[in-house]
């Protein structure tokens, strides 16, 4: 099965809500993380991932700071903003609209088949 | 929205950190791969392995550092400015490509705009009155250009006045220039203003609120009210200091006092737009009254009622004219045009600014091949590193877009540079002492010639850029890389390019060459017309008498002052007269008496009151009878004296001396015939002219004439020194030569063919350094050939008569153009020549030798390198 290309703006979603589950974390930290839990089914250029995280800093939903990690290393951790924390329902309610919307529209096609 | 404006304020801001961010993101980028190594390395990978692993999941380091710095900064900005930078580096790197190019755009692009201004101040922006498109300007139907009858008594006036509903109303100013002076005195030296009688509501109807004070009032339009004079801006600094309590204030005017009652703002210059060439200093109200009985006086200006078209208007007096002149016999048939003022103000100069407005825009044009045949020649030279670029996956766009940035900064450059150059012909032009062209005065590089000279820099640089980058864009790179490898003769498409580019230049220079060519024949004859008198040596003084003065007295003390004046040494003749060639003028009936005229077939003829001297002061020939004498005077018969074609015109096939001629109710006989004299033009001949003696007729204010060698600042204090010491209430102002009258009616030519000469001689060297630099590009480009054909056996004067030869077919096919393109140029100009045809062959013959032969200059020099050309060197050189 061939891996998922990311819709435009979905990667977004996804960091925002990795940043809400887990706290910060480094940008290598939330690749691995969106890699796991998709199962490695997302197509995912682990640097792709600094282009997103510069957008949403920019939009003010998250923010950066160097810091140290477990086993002593430097990185910068990002940390979801309180602006981010509201994005983030919006987004992710926007989502399920259009998710649903999808579905209704597919099921109803494939009735028609 | 505030979103957005976030973002992009904040990717500004990383734009401007640009280095700090990318250090930053290096960091960031190690750690993320250290993290990642180490992670493979404790899934038991070895370290070498994991760091490739790293890099693999990552996508690539420079995938990573393109993604965040598109996502984080202005990526187009940055391109340009990257581009830019790189255009800059480039030029500074060949500084006189640079040189020259920006150069030949400061030429072109700064006389485009200096001309621009000159066309907008005159012919694309409004007159100075509020909605000057509704004025019109009403006149009689006639070709005429004489003053007298381009006017209006005052019953018609008025009776036009009362009868047009089409109009919101019109109004009047006096035009006969000189004829209504005053001489202001008890202010320092006497000082001679020449006023402008003008009709009820003149100011209000053109729409020109006074500066200071007001306007006339109702009182003061009435025969007899108090006497009132605005002074208009230029007067109010020059005469009275700028004086800003100046309104109120009672000043002598030719020993009547008059109070100032406002000053005009500075933006109307009334003789620039009406009278270009002359002066006036004030304004007085107009006595409807005192003039009623002096047949045509008023020019009359018209405002359309809003929203009526100039049609309707000139419908309305078609039916209106006919009551009006019914009601008033006397006038016989008087008609009407009306034309919009602004047609009228420009008419004279419209179309010479259009021929020179495209003369220059050519100009840019040629510059703009010559440009695009060397950046041709330099992206030529780099095409072997554009064709690597591209096969190395440079997008095509993208080189397009450098080089398009590299004729963007050159352009920019040229314009500014181009700017002060415009500003510095403004000023000449603007400075030229009697150049009569009209509204010259609001010409200036303002706002809108600056964007003018923008939009023209950037569309300059598109068309002069645009060809070397499309050859790029279209180009193969594997033939281009070939073609750079031994052996062939250049890529084919390049030569051709280059010599269509020869081409098109030579056309356009021929085409410009041929035009300021016809008009500097033109020029040329009409300066060497017969101007029927000998202005050179002649000097010109404005006699003012006291108005006391009884008129026996007067005479008396003219001819006292010209019999002194002729007695001075150094002066050969003096004499008097109210009206001069090629300046002031006036028109009066001339018949038979007693002859039956139809309606439009009355002659008229111009009107001189001279003195007894008047023809041998100003070198008009006597051709038949006798010129005036002393005895002359108001008890003895009115005499008058004729020129050939009023002679011819009233009395064809016999001698009218003796004969009869009356104006008006004025009879008088004919004792002379002189020479014509060219009056209201120098093109204008043949018009009918008759002199009264100034002993037998009220004149009009007189100049005092003065035939000699001696400067005008010389004998001018020899002559107020008389006249103080005949009478100190007489004074002299205004000396003028009279060749300056001649050259004021020639100057809007002589300034239109300057600057078109001027045009064309730019025209001429642009060309022939687009054909030298053509040639020796390609002559560099075939060295090898040459070396080839040499060792063959060609002789080197074979090889330079084959560069020549070529050069020669190629300008050939340039001039063949250019002279059909010419010839319908030509009967676009027809209207600006005088005795000269459009296709003048001389001209026509002229231009393309000059052409050739500076193509011949500019290859020859090429050539002969090309034929010294050793065989051996040509060969090892690859």
């Amino acid at each position: 099965m061939s891996k998922l290309d990311l819709l435009q703006g979905t990667l977004d979603l996804m960091v925002l809500q990795t940043l809400h589950g887990l706290g910060p974390l480094h940008g290598y930290g939330i690749a691995r993380r969106i890699e796991q839990i998709s199962g490695d089914e997302v197509l995912l250029n682990q640097g792709t991932i600094y282009a997103s995280l510069v957008r949403l800093q920019h939009r003010g939903w998250i923010t950066a700071e160097w810091g140290t990690s477990d086993n002593n290393r430097r990185a910068k951790y990002y940390a979801l903003a309180p602006a981010g924390r509201l994005a983030l329902a919006q987004e992710t309610a926007q989502w399920h609209r259009i998710a649903s919307v999808m579905n209704r529209v597919l099921a109803a096609a494939e009735g028609a088949l | 929205v505030r979103t957005a404006l976030r973002e992009t304020w904040q990717r500004l801001l990383a734009v401007l950190q640009r280095s700090h961010r990318d250090e930053d993101f290096e960091l960031e980028l190690q750690s993320h791969l250290e993290l990642a190594a180490a992670e493979f390395e404790a899934q038991g990978v070895d370290a070498a392995q994991a760091r490739r692993r790293a890099v693999h999941a990552l996508g690539g380091r420079d995938a990573a550092r393109a993604g965040h710095r598109d996502a984080r900064g202005l990526p187009w900005l940055e391109s340009v400015g990257a581009d830019v930078r790189y255009a800059l580096r480039r030029l500074v790197k060949a500084p006189a490509f640079a040189l020259s190019v920006t150069a030949i755009l400061a030429v072109g692009i700064g006389a485009n705009t200096a001309i621009f201004s000159v066309v907008n101040a005159v012919v694309l922006r409004p007159l100075p009155f509020a909605e000057a498109e509704r004025l019109v300007w009403i006149a009689p139907d006639t070709e005429s250009e004489g003053q007298s009858e381009l006017t209006y008594p005052v019953a018609i006036v008025e009776g036009m006045e009362g009868g047009s509903t089409t109009l919101d109303g019109l109004t009047t100013y006096f035009p006969f220039y000189g004829y209504i002076d005053f001489v202001l005195t008890g202010r320092g030296d006497a000082e001679r203003l020449a006023g402008m009688p003008v009709g009820p509501r003149f100011f209000e109807l053109l729409g020109v609120t006074p500066a200071l004070g007001r306007t006339f009032s109702a009182e003061e339009l009435r025969p007899n009210g108090p006497r009132a004079m605005l002074l208009t801006h230029a007067t109010w600094q020059r005469t009275f200091g700028s004086d800003p309590a100046i309104v109120g204030q009672s000043v002598t005017l030719s020993e009547t006092p008059y109070t100032i009652i406002g000053v005009l703002p500075a933006s109307l210059d009334f003789a620039s737009t009406f009278m270009p060439g002359s002066r006036v200093d004030m304004f007085v109200a107009a006595d409807y009254d005192g003039l009623r009985d002096s047949g045509n006086v008023f020019a009359v200006i018209g405002r359309l009622r809003a929203g009526v078209p100039l049609a309707a208007a000139q419908a309305e007096f078609r039916s209106l004219m006919p009551r009006v002149s019914s009601a008033n016999p006397q006038y016989g048939a008087v008609t009407a045009r009306l034309t919009s003022l602004e047609a009228r103000v420009n008419a004279r100069i419209h179309r010479s600014l259009i021929v020179l407005w495209a003369g220059v825009g050519l100009v840019l044009l040629i510059a703009c091949a010559n440009l695009s045949g060397l950046l041709l020649a330099r992206t030529a030279a780099r095409s072997k590193e554009i064709a690597v670029r591209l096969a190395i996956g440079a997008g095509r766009g993208r080189i397009v877009r450098q080089l398009l940035t590299e004729s963007v900064v050159l352009s920019l450059l040229g314009a500014s540079l181009g700017v002060p150059l415009a500003y510095a012909l403004v000023r000449y032009v603007k400075t030229r002492p009697g150049l009569s062209v009209p509204l010259l005065h609001r010409v200036e590089i303002d706002g809108m010639a600056l964007l003018f000279t923008a939009l023209l820099a950037i569309g300059t640089s598109v068309i002069f850029g645009l060809l070397p980058a499309a050859r790029v864009a279209g180009g193969d790179p594997q033939r281009a890389m070939r073609e750079q490898t031994r052996g062939s003769t250049h890529g084919r498409g390049h030569a051709w390019l280059r010599s269509a580019l020869v081409v098109v230049e030579v056309a356009l220079a021929c085409v410009l060459l041929v035009g300021a060519g016809l008009l500097l024949r033109t020029f040329l004859r009409v300066q060497a017309v017969e101007l029927g008198f000998a202005p050179t040596e002649v000097v010109s003084l404005r006699l003012n008498t006291s108005p006391q003065l009884a008129e026996p007295q007067r005479r008396a003390l003219v001819q006292e002052v010209t019999r002194r004046v002729g007695a001075l040494p150094g002066v050969e003749a003096a004499s008097v007269s109210d009206a001069l060639p090629l300046d002031r003028n006036r028109t009066w009936g001339a018949v038979v008496p007693g002859r039956a005229y139809g309606p439009g077939e009355r002659p008229l003829g111009f009107v001189y009151i001279a003195g007894p001297d008047y023809f041998r002061t100003m070198g008009i020939d006597l051709r038949e009878g006798r010129a005036f004498s002393a005895s002359d005077l108001a008890d003895t018969d009115l005499v008058v004296i004729v020129n050939e074609t009023l002679a011819r015109a009233l009395y064809p096939g016999q001698s009218a001396l003796g004969r009869e001629l009356q104006s008006g109710d004025r009879r008088a006989r004919i004792v002379g015939i002189v020479s014509d004299v060219r009056q209201t033009s120098l093109e204008s001949d043949r018009v009918n002219q008759m002199y009264y003696s100034y002993g037998q007729m009220r004149d009009a204010g007189l100049d005092l004439l003065v035939r000699t060698r001696l400067p005008a600042a010389t004998i001018a204090p020899a002559i107020r020194r008389v006249l103080g010491e005949l009478d100190p209430s007489l004074s002299a102002t205004d000396v003028r030569a009279l060749d300056a009258l001649v050259e004021r009616a020639i100057s809007p030519r002589r300034f239109i063919v300057a600057l078109l000469g001027g045009f064309s001689l730019i025209a001429l060297v642009l060309a022939c350094v687009g054909i030298y630099s053509t040639v020796a590009f390609t002559v560099s480009e075939r060295v090898q050939e040459f070396g080839v054909r040499m060792a063959l056996g060609a002789s080197s004067g074979d090889i330079r008569a084959h560069v020549v030869r070529h050069t020669l077919i190629v300008a050939g096919a340039g001039v063949g153009v250019g002279a059909i393109a010419s010839l319908l140029v030509g009967r676009l100009m027809e209207s600006l020549l005088y005795e000269t045809s459009a296709a003048d062959v001389n001209t026509f013959a002229l231009t393309a030798v000059v052409l050739m032969s500076v193509a011949a200059l500019a290859a020859y020099v090429p050539a002969t390198r090309a034929s010294r050309v050793s065989p051996m060197t040509a060969l090892r050189s690859e």
